[in-house]
């Protein structure tokens, strides 16, 4: 059976086990044949592993909200830091 | 002063997920993950001179995430699985970074794609309860042949936006 050009729906079929074991095989000898497309494979089979894998977490909005405001408190401290040690050196 | 706090907010916003998903790993409470979030963003603020390879800044938050979650766990008091979840303090397995940095990558690439796309490709690879066909083309109002071809046609784009988003980088 004559595959053809390989499409993008074939790499992902073949990645995701969606191609009967005919079109899987043929799909297969090409590959060999075709670095470049083999090196597609790969990175769709590594962007479905990250996806497969995935147990990150987001924080709550509480969470991120105390982070930003460190960046606002630590500043003012800095400043007022700066106009207590102006005002030792005024007195 | 002001320039500087939105790039401090676009920073946490940035990576957010990345740090605060290190202490949820190794099953620190909620609490404990938060005290964990908090303690890498003090320790970023305080070497914001020092961080110029930006790079490598994904690696240095996850490097951080993963000593502070150990030293907030042991004081803590309360996991006595943690020196086998954590086996080396210093730092995680580079492999295990590579893993976590594309997880995160992935993240901000669907975020970047957007729209049904993004919906399609999450209910497709990322939900824990792996809905079938019915269920997404159900709730998509999409037919459900229809959802093999949108799949490649999206998953395309989303490899695009990975691609310039440094995934595939050596």
């Amino acid at each position: 059976m004559a595959l053809g050009k390989i499409t993008f729906s074939d790499l992902m079929a073949f990645v995701c086990g969606g191609l009967d074991p005919d079109r899987r095989e043929l799909v297969k000898q090409q590959l060999a044949s075709a670095p470049e497309q083999a090196r597609r494979a790969e990175r769709i089979r590594s962007i479905v592993n990250a996806m497969r894998t995935d147990d990150s977490v987001a924080p709550s909005a509480d969470a991120v909200a105390k982070a930003k405001a460190y960046f606002n408190a630590s500043a003012r401290s800095a400043v007022q830091r700066w106009w207590e040690g102006l005002s030792r050196v005024a007195a | 002063m002001r320039g500087e706090q939105r790039a401090w907010n676009t920073l946490i916003d940035r990576y957010a997920r990345l740090v605060y998903s290190v202490p949820r790993r190794y099953r620190l409470s909620e609490a404990d993950a938060d005290d964990v979030f908090q303690a890498v963003w003090i320790s970023v603020h305080r070497s914001l001179d020092s961080l110029k390879d930006h790079s490598r800044l994904s690696a240095w938050l996850l490097t951080t995430a993963h000593r502070e979650s150990w030293r907030v766990g042991r004081k803590a008091n309360k996991y006595p699985g943690l020196d086998d979840v954590i086996a080396n303090v210093a730092a995680p397995e580079d492999d295990q970074i590579v893993a976590w940095e594309r997880q995160d990558i992935v993240h901000k690439g669907l975020a970047e794609l957007g729209g049904k796309c993004e919906k399609l490709l999450r209910a497709l690879f990322l939900e824990a309860d792996e809905p079938s066909y019915e269920e997404i083309a159900k709730r998509m109002g999409m037919k459900i042949g229809s959802i093999g071809p949108t799949r490649a046609r999206c998953f395309e784009k989303l490899e695009s936006i990975l691609a310039s988003l440094g995934m595939f980088d050596e």
